[in-house]
């Protein structure tokens, strides 16, 4: 039987379900990506939950853990709001930096961390008051990361105080990287900005068609970057003019490029990976190799491999010469979008179910994973 | 002498829709497609594409390409919310001879049943007409917030799924990220301003949209629509991204225009109307019918709420006969309606 208050009743009933559903469907915010890294035999690695662990690369046991201290993980929000969801725990994105016995962290709450590298003691934070979606840079005793408000802001790696900051007209994502007491890094602005590590002065500029998020390579007086434009970029590094442009891809580039042999290997998020001869950025393989997804992370090499992960949490090992492949690991059941990281012909995968994997490079054998959970 | 066989009643538009169900539900089942494919490749990329293709040529405004959005939707919807508002006027306009209905067959609930369906026969009126147009709007309203989401990209991880939805366009992959400012608004969080206009134009559409009524439980079922439905909506505008407030405003203003088209003002009585300053206070239409609906004329519908009158008196003569009489009395009604607003014209 129908009747008007039947059809109100069951149109409120209906509008709050679906309304219900839409808060829950569109609450899948930021998560992060942390990545690992190796420096003086000790493995520094993001967690998922916002903690930096040092682990023994050989074996993946414990040497300290750290997490910021209440309050400072970020700016709470409230449990419904979804919103607001991207300030929400302690999450990052990018590998910790580590220099002069100190790991440098930057939140996605706008906090900038440096932790002591032997006893994971807590030396200083910084507040940027934006969120930080890449990760931090270390060079000329400095730290430079980059902020949604637009501005790349370096601080004093010895103490976290203020040096300098240098406005763009968008957000920076882009992890940056010091070479020479240059500081590269680029934007969503669609501009790759080349600074003074010293003062923050713009040496040059360089625009694309797209953002910028993936964090430039620096090789030999060149800088290689790809875009959201779909293109690969060789810069001068000293003056930000175009040396070759790879117009090939079918989607973006957000991932480092790797360095050997002459060669330029890059992932897109077309699923391919590409060789690129350095010299003019012609195709160094017959064909690109076609991953299962997106390839997200920072490939690497590690024992005469090419070592790349598609986002679906395939791991590959690729020949530098013919891009054939060698050896493919598929146990990892979850995404991988963390930067790969190498040491000594180890191959350390994050992947978002908070487990680090430990894979030999050159054969893909697994050498240990360990969860990074408490 | 034998009785003839009923024909076969042989629609092809039907067995054309029948066909293609099927087919859809194999391709389901067998996996070939699957219902995020569907979803996306139907309303999601279409929409994340239009809206990021629409902010690069809107002065890079994402706020008004989802104005555009929404008024193109509505749009499109034009001719099923048509459909919505006039079944839920008649609907209303049949309450009586349902009462009447339910009274006289309480005890008997096929016989019951099986009268209302006749009335809704003889009537015109599909039951559902209220309530498929609104059910139609639903995927809309989660594609446009999920593609809202997803075009303002304002994760990492919203602008890599993006990255997976984009048509292969250059103008619209460099048109990203996207300005997330409109106004005083940040598009990408809820803000309570907006969430107070969706919560007010919320009110007047539902005060708008209510008719009115002598039967108590339907009364107090009316009051909490018309404050629960404000308040949900404002609550989840100002937990939701605030560019799916601007979607919900600007679709509400629209819907309050095309309600007024139809219904008028309904329960909504504006003070600052022509004929209440002439008259004072809304005065009830000395109409017995309309007298035991409680029905309250607002003056310048008077047209409207009659024949609405008329429609309920209509429904409660049985047979064919007395509605083609209250139809014709509503004809004739209007035309000296008409014919007294030409001669007023003329004096004038």
């Amino acid at each position: 039987m129908f009747n008007t208050r039947r059809i109100s009743l069951t149109k409120v009933l209906i509008i709050a379900v679906l309304l219900a559903a839409l808060v829950l469907s569109g609450c899948a915010g930021a998560r992060g990506w942390p990545g690992a890294q190796s420096a003086g035999g000790t493995l520094y690695v993001g967690t998922m939950d916002g903690r930096v662990l040092a682990l023994n690369p050989d074996s993946g046991s414990r040497r300290w853990d750290w997490q910021p201290t209440a309050g400072q993980g970020g700016q709470s929000v409230s449990s419904f709001s979804c919103a607001g969801s991207t300030l929400k725990g302690g999450l990052f994105y990018g590998a910790p930096a580590v220099a002069n016995g100190l790991v440098y962290v930057a939140f996605h709450t706008g906090k900038v961390y440096a932790i002591d590298a032997a006893s994971g003691g807590q030396k200083w934070d910084y507040d940027l008051r934006s969120t930080v979606s890449g990760g931090v840079a270390v060079g000329n005793d400095t730290v430079f990361v980059g902020s949604s408000d637009g501005k790349l802001t370096a601080l004093d790696a010895g103490n976290g105080s203020f040096k300098w900051e240098f406005p763009t007209e968008n957000e920076v994502w882009a992890t940056p990287v010091v070479v020479n007491g240059v500081v590269y890094f680029g934007s969503l602005d669609h501009s790759f900005y080349a600074l003074s590590a010293a003062d923050g002065t713009k040496k040059w500029a360089f625009k694309t068609g797209g953002g910028i998020a993936s964090t430039p390579l620096v090789v030999a007086g060149v800088v290689y970057v790809g875009s959201f434009d779909n293109k690969f970029y060789a810069l001068d590094a000293n003056t930000g003019t175009q040396k070759w442009v790879f117009d090939g891809a079918g989607n973006w580039f957000w991932s480092q490029a790797v360095y050997g042999n002459g060669t330029i290997y890059a992932g897109c998020l077309d699923h391919n990976v590409y060789a690129l001869d350095a010299g003019n950025g012609t195709l160094a393989w017959p064909k690109p190799f076609k991953a299962s997804d997106q390839v997200k992370s920072s490939p690497v090499i590690a024992g005469g491999v090419l070592v790349v992960a598609s986002e679906d949490g395939k791991i590959y090992g690729l020949d530098l010469k013919t891009g054939d492949k060698k050896w493919e690991f598929a146990n990892i059941t979850t995404k991988v979008l963390a930067p790969l990281c190498v040491a000594g012909g180890t191959v350390y995968i994050n992947s978002q179910d908070n487990k680090l994997y430990a894979l030999d490079g050159e054969t893909g054998h697994q050498v240990w994973n360990v969860p990074l959970g408490k | 002498m034998a009785e003839a066989k009923p024909a076969i009643n042989f629609n092809p538009r039907r067995l054309v829709i029948f066909l293609l169900i099927a087919v859809l539900l194999f391709l389901l089942v067998t996996g070939v497609i699957s219902i995020t494919g569907i979803w996306n490749t139907i309303l999601l990329n279409p929409m994340v594409n239009f809206l990021i293709l629409m902010s690069k040529y809107l002065f890079g405004s994402f706020g008004i390409a989802i104005i555009i959005l929404t008024i193109i939707i509505r749009l499109i919807m034009f001719p099923l919310t048509m459909r919505q508002l006039q079944s839920s006027k008649a609907m209303q306009a049949m309450q009586p001879k349902m009462k009447e209905l339910q009274k006289k067959y309480a005890k008997d609930k096929q016989q019951l049943a099986a009268e209302t369906t006749k009335l809704y026969k003889e009537t015109g009126v599909n039951p559902l007409g209220c309530a498929f147009p609104m059910l139609i709007q639903f995927p809309i309203w989660i594609a446009l917030y999920q593609s809202v989401i997803q075009a303002l990209a304002y994760t990492p991880e919203n602008l890599l799924g993006l990255s997976k939805q984009l048509y292969s366009s250059s103008v619209i992959r460099s048109a990203l990220p996207l300005n997330h400012h409109f106004l005083w608004l940040d598009l990408t969080s809820g803000d309570i301003v907006m969430a107070i206009l969706t919560a007010v134009s919320m009110w007047l559409l539902q005060k708008m949209s209510t008719q009115p009524s002598a039967d108590p439980q339907q009364q107090s079922m009316n009051r909490m629509m018309l404050w629960i439905m404000p308040l949900m909506f404002g609550f989840f505008a100002l937990s939701l991204p605030s560019g799916l407030a601007v979607y919900w405003v600007v679709s509400n203003i629209i819907s309050m225009v095309m309600q007024y088209r139809v219904t008028g003002w309904g329960t909504l009585t504006m003070p600052s109307l022509p004929s209440f300053l002439k008259r004072g206070a809304p005065q009830p239409v000395d109409n017995p019918a309309a007298k035991t609906e409680g029905i309250v004329s607002t003056g310048k519908n008077d047209e409207k709420s009659t024949a609405l009158q008329q429609k309920g008196a209509e429904v409660e003569g049985a047979g064919s006969d007395k509605n083609e009489a209250v139809r014709s009395d509503i004809i004739s009604r209007r035309r000296k309606v008409r014919h007294g607003k030409r001669r007023s014209k003329r004096k004038n």
